[in-house]
């Protein structure tokens, strides 16, 4: 389980990298993993990278939890959300190295974090929900609105259309696109200036700034959860 | 050696400063052999593979130090040119790592460089026409060559400014970082390249840089025997070999 995200803390900053060799499904053994990751960094670091993999940053939840159904469904979906919602609430300022592609809960991820690079070429990203049989959460939707460009907004969601990472850096998925092998420099460079900011100042302002869609997420959430239970219960009788 | 220009080699990777920062790093006859020596070490040095050039004090280069030039110093070396470099570019790869002014002289060494990046605050140009002067040093036979004709044309008669936005967007420069950052990414670019075969990195640099003057019905016989030397040469069976078993190439320059 450790090894699906690892975890390096160097001056300050913990480097969290997603691998599972493929896509970096976001499973509840991921989920787990990522927030073991956070709670550490909470305590020892001053800024988190969420590094993805070559080729993928998440490609979002695990499929195959989807057709295996039953009760692991509801919990994953449940910490998928809860991890995008502690994301936007987190303390310390989180940067996402998105090295490939970003795809449902994967995009999501992107939408909750503090600071986006992206690379600038072979990459998708994607809230693919609608094309795969699944309606996005409200949480996710409340999470999308703070960044998605309101132009956007709906083709992105409704229609889930695919972006390029051009299109995706003018949609608000990521803030600044570089090629690949400049990745780890541009994100050197991003850590070393928000290790200026006074980490006071900054859980404050992120704090006050989230504000009503940190009200809206947990009004979305018991929605959420009430909506998949009685799925849960519908499905189990049929 | 003065210490006007500073040469340093970390892994194949020669950096040359231009350090008269003073004196916005204006180019006199000091400056002018320390980058002709250096080129020299460049082309002759077979551990190093490629150059970065840039300045220091956040600032690439003003150009020619006019008062050095007045006291009768030429920042021309024989055979040359302007800077040690402008009229005779080494047959490694340079990369340019431009912040603040490349301006005039400064434009024209930057040019001469194969790659550029740019802090985001960098600025081109050639502003020789306002003092009565020509870009000599390249600026004039270059610039139509990397940019359309119609801006060079403007750079050149106008010898106002452009941004280091404008410049990526017209394709002179290859990349733009934040203010400070060029020259970490220039070194970043530098390990890219290091990494492919040194005689393939070579020939592609002479292809490009000699066919402009190739005619269409002839370029493909002129390039054919540096093809042949490639083909024939141990890294291009290390190369396939190595990308069929999966492992980096371990490069012998031959």
């Amino acid at each position: 389980m450790n090894t699906l995200v690892r975890y390096e803390l160097n001056n300050g900053v913990a480097t969290l990298r997603m691998d599972d060799g493929k896509a970096n499904v976001m499973s509840i053994a991921m989920l787990t993993a990522l927030n073991e990751a956070l709670d550490r960094a909470e305590q020892e670091a001053k800024v988190v990278v969420l590094y993805g993999r070559e080729g993928s940053f998440s490609g979002g939840f695990d499929l195959g939890a989807f057709k295996r159904g039953g009760a692991e469904v509801t919990t994953m979906l449940e910490a998928g959300l809860r991890l995008c919602a502690r994301l936007v609430k987190y303390p310390l300022p989180v940067i996402a190295a998105c090295t490939g592609h970003a795809v449902a809960l994967g995009a999501i991820l992107l939408f909750a974090c503090d600071l986006r690079l992206g690379v600038d070429v072979g990459a998708r990203f994607q809230l693919s929900e609608v094309r795969i049989g699944i309606v996005i959460p409200r949480l996710a939707l409340e999470v999308c609105r703070r960044k998605l460009a309101p132009a956007q907004f709906h083709a992105a969601t409704t229609l889930g259309i695919p972006y390029t990472p051009a299109s995706a850096l003018a949609a608000g998925f990521v803030d600044e696109l570089v090629p690949g092998y400049a990745m780890h420099e541009a994100i050197q460079r991003h850590c070393a200036d928000l290790m200026t900011v006074n980490a006071d100042s900054f859980a404050r302002n992120k704090r006050r700034i989230n504000s009503q869609v940190i009200e809206a997420m947990s009004d979305a959430i018991e929605a959420d959860v009430a909506e998949w239970k009685a799925q849960a219960i519908g499905s189990a009788s049929s | 050696m003065s210490d006007t220009v500073l040469v340093s080699v970390d892994e194949g990777v020669m950096t040359v400063t231009i350090n008269r920062p003073e004196a916005k790093n204006a180019i006199n006859a000091d400056v002018a052999r320390g980058i002709a020596a250096a080129m020299i070490e460049l082309d002759s040095n077979p551990d190093i593979r490629l150059a970065i050039l840039t300045g220091a004090g956040g600032m690439f280069c003003s150009g020619m130090d006019l008062k050095a030039y007045i006291r009768g110093e030429s920042p021309f070396i024989d055979g040359r040119g302007f800077g040690g470099l402008c009229s005779a570019p080494p047959q490694k790869p340079l990369i340019a790592a431009v912040e603040g002014f490349a301006l005039a002289g400064g434009f024209e060494l930057a040019i001469a460089c194969d790659l550029i990046v740019a802090g985001e605050h960098a600025r081109f140009g050639t502003p020789e026409v306002k003092v009565g002067l020509i870009a000599g040093a390249g600026g004039l036979l270059r610039t139509p060559r990397q940019i359309p004709q119609r801006i060079a044309m403007e750079l050149a008669l106008t010898g106002e400014m452009i941004s280091a936005a404008r410049a990526y967007d017209l394709g002179l420069v290859n990349r733009v970082v934040t203010s400070g950052g060029a020259l970490t990414a220039a070194q970043t670019l530098a390990r890219v390249i290091v990494a492919n075969g040194p005689l393939a990195v070579a020939a592609s640099k002479k292809v490009i840089s000699e066919s402009q003057d190739w005619l269409s019905s002839e370029m493909f016989s002129q390039q054919e025997p540096l093809l042949k030397a490639i083909a024939k040469s141990k890294d291009a069976i290390e190369g396939a070999t190595a990308f069929a078993e999966k492992r980096r190439p371990k490069w012998q320059g031959c």
